[in-house]
């Protein structure tokens, strides 16, 4: 998370700092200008040549684009870069340098070097260099003198799967920093380092050298012409900056280093097949110079009990690869591979070394028993022949195990000694499933209306439920609220009592009408309804913010009912329902009014 | 009688009419086996595929697709469709099998690491698929409603613990089936299907070769743009990353 934070603000504060360098020296990067040059430009194929480019009066440039450079190996070496400020302009520089390692000799041209300076491209100009032929041994300076590289192999013309021995040495007179050495890759060849490497001194025409040697076995895996790719070295020298001035001393490093290659020429072995003629049968491969021996841990075995047996050969040639020697199987004891061991070591110029195959026996039979002789076959390169070497026969005894034997060996075999692991002959993938069940959809289809109405409707029934309990928990605890809240419910079932009975009881219909509003005002109130007067009711509905006009009408519906109900005379049914459909919009009014005005 | 007969056989030919029919997706499916059985591996390609553009999408079938093309011998293929089925069967055991199979035949080696430790804490996350995670989501969000309606009613001990667990359960499969969502639509995983493909520094075949995968490889999808995918390999090599031309990979 920081890192992408950092990732983020690298280009501001790059920025930040660029602006702040800018307006602080406000005259800076007056001209630009890029150079090639190279420290020679004429050199030997063991020769070197550095390439620099150089920016000056600018800080932030693209990195060059070098020419295609045929004929030489580019390897970056670094840049530097400086910064000066004489009176007060500011001068900075940086310069890119490569070194080349000339491949084949010829006359080249180093081309334009291309450089991207705020946003401007500028270009060097080509440089022409010649590369000699090595065969002018004496044009060496006294630089290749100083150091050089060798690489050779003590037998060009091994046969196959012979060891020969590859070394790479190092030679120098003078101190070297951050070498390292890049060896080839051994192609056609099975590569095996002998030993470590070795520092040694050695005189050459009168002058001491400091040498590094790398030994590696190589056993050729084919025959015919194989190449060995040429070695190479890379490592610093410390050189003596010329100008000696007053720092001129070792701990302050007034030199500078100078980054050096090298690389040795291929080699070419000449790969010999092995003879056909008197090949053995069981031949496998196997060259070099070995013998063959097999113990047995013990002479006298009990019946189910084991004995380890070791076949050890040993000797010089490419111990790794040593075959498992053949063991037949017997009728009389049992035989359990167990993992070969293998010890490597040197023997002057060659690897040598034992490979030790072990095998449990366990008698079967309770008589003297016979191992027979094992036998391996080698090509020895140092008569030219083909050998066989066979160990000797071991003689052992069967004994019976004691009483409870035949329960050991059934112990035995269902204990761990004798359980094998069981082998994977062959892999292979598990067949097809027909099961039907492989075409119901898998798939979840989010707009399927049954899954949105399963996912909300448990939602939206918690919330019924919550709003229904919270009301009826109010009307158990406020029956004025109650009140209120069925008021209107109430007085509208009254009004159908009043339309059931308007034709039959002229009495009963004022009377029901009138208890209707009344009771109506009354739960509305929270009063007792049916007790009021019309002249109270104005008053508590004027309190209660009931509009003076709707009051005024309550009052003379409630009075012109009371007049009604005294006058003789029924009235006609259409009066009555006029009267009716008065009462209702009355009652629409008022519960409107409070609805607005909630008590 | 004769007219009985007649009406008879005649609904029994409407009946039969949809079952012989060849185009019902039983039928496919056992046509398909049938062929792969036979060895005919196009054959039984063809038709499991037709299976799979009719919208079904299950793991078994993917799983035997990928049979198909592993005995074909395109690896790359048969990675893909089993990493395709184990989107929709994770518990399938021979499909896991199989895909482990696959992976130890092709030419690149890649680690691919088992999550191990997160696949025992979120077992429910590996085990199931989308959709069986949303079906538990949707039956303890019943469940944990239901409980909470009961619990205004009646705040019963039992309930309020049932409330809590269904609670605990509803989140998180509901969690895990958003996450699953979400990682199966935007961080997409790929195989390599090409013999070799080039993994280039930029999204045009200009840009220069980084280096290569062969058939089988899985990677990981970070981008898409103008045809060109970007990817990384997944697991312990960060810097391998580039881009690949969209065709020479699947995307599961």
């Amino acid at each position: 998370m920081t890192d992408k934070i950092m990732v983020k603000l690298k280009p501001i504060i790059l920025a930040s700092i660029f602006i702040f360098l800018f307006f602080i020296f406000p005259a800076s990067a007056s001209e630009i200008t890029v150079t090639a040059t190279v420290d020679k430009t004429e050199a030997t194929m063991d020769d070197q040549i550095t390439l620099s480019v150089a920016v000056n009066g600018a800080q932030r440039m693209g990195d060059p684009v070098l020419p295609s450079l045929q004929g030489f190996q580019v390897m970056s070496s670094g840049t530097s870069s400086e910064v000066k400020i004489i009176n007060g302009t500011l001068s900075a520089s940086k310069s890119f340098n490569y070194i080349l390692v000339p491949q084949k000799e010829g006359d080249f041209t180093i081309g334009q070097v291309q450089v991207e300076v705020q946003g401007k491209v500028y270009r060097t100009a080509p440089i022409k260099i010649k590369v000699l032929s090595l065969s002018g041994e004496s044009r060496k300076d006294s630089d290749s003198k100083e150091f050089f590289l060798t690489a050779e192999i003590n037998n060009p013309n091994p046969y196959m799967n012979e060891q020969i021995v590859y070394t790479i040495r190092f030679f120098r007179k003078i101190p070297v920093s951050e070498a390292s050495i890049e060896k080839p890759a051994f192609e056609g060849f099975i590569a095996e380092e002998l030993g470590k490497e070795r520092e040694l001194s050695k005189v050459i025409n009168g002058e001491q050298y400091l040498v590094y040697e790398i030994r590696t076995v190589l056993f050729p895996l084919k025959a015919g012409k194989l190449e060995i790719f040429s070695s190479r070295i890379k490592f610093g020298i410390v050189r003596r900056s010329k100008s000696r001035g007053f720092f001129d001393d070792p701990f302050f490093g007034s030199g500078r280093i100078e980054q050096k290659i090298l690389s040795t020429k291929p080699i070419i072995v000449n790969v010999k097949p092995l003879p056909k003629e008197n090949r053995p049968k069981d031949f496998n491969n196997l060259v070099g110079n070995f013998k063959i021996a097999a113990s047995l841990s013990k002479n006298e075995i009990k019946v189910g009990e084991s004995a380890t047996l070791d076949l050890e050969i040993s000797g010089k040639g490419n111990i790794r690869n040593i075959p498992e020697p053949f063991l037949k199987e017997s009728s009389e004891f049992k035989i359990y591979n167990d993992q070969p061991r293998v010890e490597i070591g040197i023997d002057g110029d060659s690897l040598i070394g034992e490979k030790i195959f072990k095998k449990a026996i366990i008698p079967l039979k309770t008589e003297i028993l016979n191992i027979p002789p094992v036998t391996i076959s080698f090509f020895n390169p140092e008569t030219g022949k083909y050998e066989t070497i066979s160990s000797k026969k071991i003689v052992f005894t069967g004994l019976p195990g004691g009483e409870d034997e035949r329960l050991r060996i059934a112990e035995g075999f269902k204990g761990q000694s004798l359980q094998e692991s069981i082998k994977v002959l062959k892999r292979d993938i598990l067949p097809i499933n027909t099961s039907i069940s492989s075409l119901k959809d898998q798939r979840l289809n989010l707009s399927d209306p049954l899954y949105i109405a399963f996912s909300i409707i448990p939602f939206l029934s918690y919330l019924s439920c919550l709003v229904y309990k919270k009301r009826s928990d109010r009307y158990m605890k406020d029956i004025k609220f109650a009140r209120n809240r069925r008021a209107i419910g109430e007085a509208k079932k009254r009004l159908k009592e009043a339309r059931k009975c308007r034709e039959n009881y002229k009495d009963a219909f004022f009377t029901i009408l009138s208890k209707t509003v009344r009771e109506y005002l009354g739960d509305k109130l929270n009063v007792a309804g049916s007790a009021l007067t019309p002249a109270e009711i104005g008053e508590r509905l004027g309190t209660a913010g009931i509009n003076e006009k709707t009051v005024e009408k309550v009052k003379s519906f409630l009075e012109n009912l009371e007049y009604k109900k005294f006058v003789s005379g029924g009235l006609s049914p259409e009066e009555k329902k006029e009267l009716l459909i008065s009462g209702e919009e009355l009652l629409n009014v008022l519960e409107r009014d409070f609805r607005r005005f909630p008590i | 009688m004769k007219v009985f007969v007649l009406f008879f056989l005649f609904s029994i030919m409407l009946i039969s009419l949809p079952v012989f029919s060849s185009d019902e997706p039983s039928n496919i499916f056992l046509e398909a086996n049938q062929a792969y059985n036979k060895g005919d591996y196009d054959g039984a390609i063809s038709l499991y595929e037709k299976l799979l553009n009719s919208g079904i999408r299950n793991g078994l079938l993917y799983y035997n697709l990928g049979n198909c093309y592993f005995r074909k011998g395109e690896t790359g293929r048969a990675i893909f469709n089993y990493k395709n089925g184990k989107l929709y069967s994770p518990r399938d055991e021979d499909l896991t099998a199989n895909l482990n199979y696959a992976r130890q035949n092709i030419k690149d080696r890649t680690e691919i690491k088992d999550p191990e430790i997160r696949r025992r804490i979120f077992f429910w996350y590996y085990s199931l698929n989308l959709k069986e995670l949303f079906m538990i989501f949707l039956v303890f969000n019943g469940i944990f409603w239901i409980s909470a309606i009961l619990k205004i009613f009646k705040p019963l001990p039992l309930l309020r613990a049932v409330f809590f667990v269904s609670l605990f359960i509803m989140l998180s499969s509901g969690i895990s089936a958003a996450t699953k969502f979400y990682v199966m639509e935007n961080l997409k995983d790929g195989v390599v299907l090409a013999e070799e493909v080039s993994v280039r520094s930029g999204n045009s075949s200009n840009d220069t070769i980084l280096f290569k995968l062969h058939e089988g490889t899985e990677i990981e999808i970070l981008d898409e743009s103008d045809g060109w995918l970007k990817i990384k390999l997944p697991h312990g090599s960060k810097d391998m990353r580039g881009w690949v031309e969209k065709g020479f990979v699947g995307i599961v």
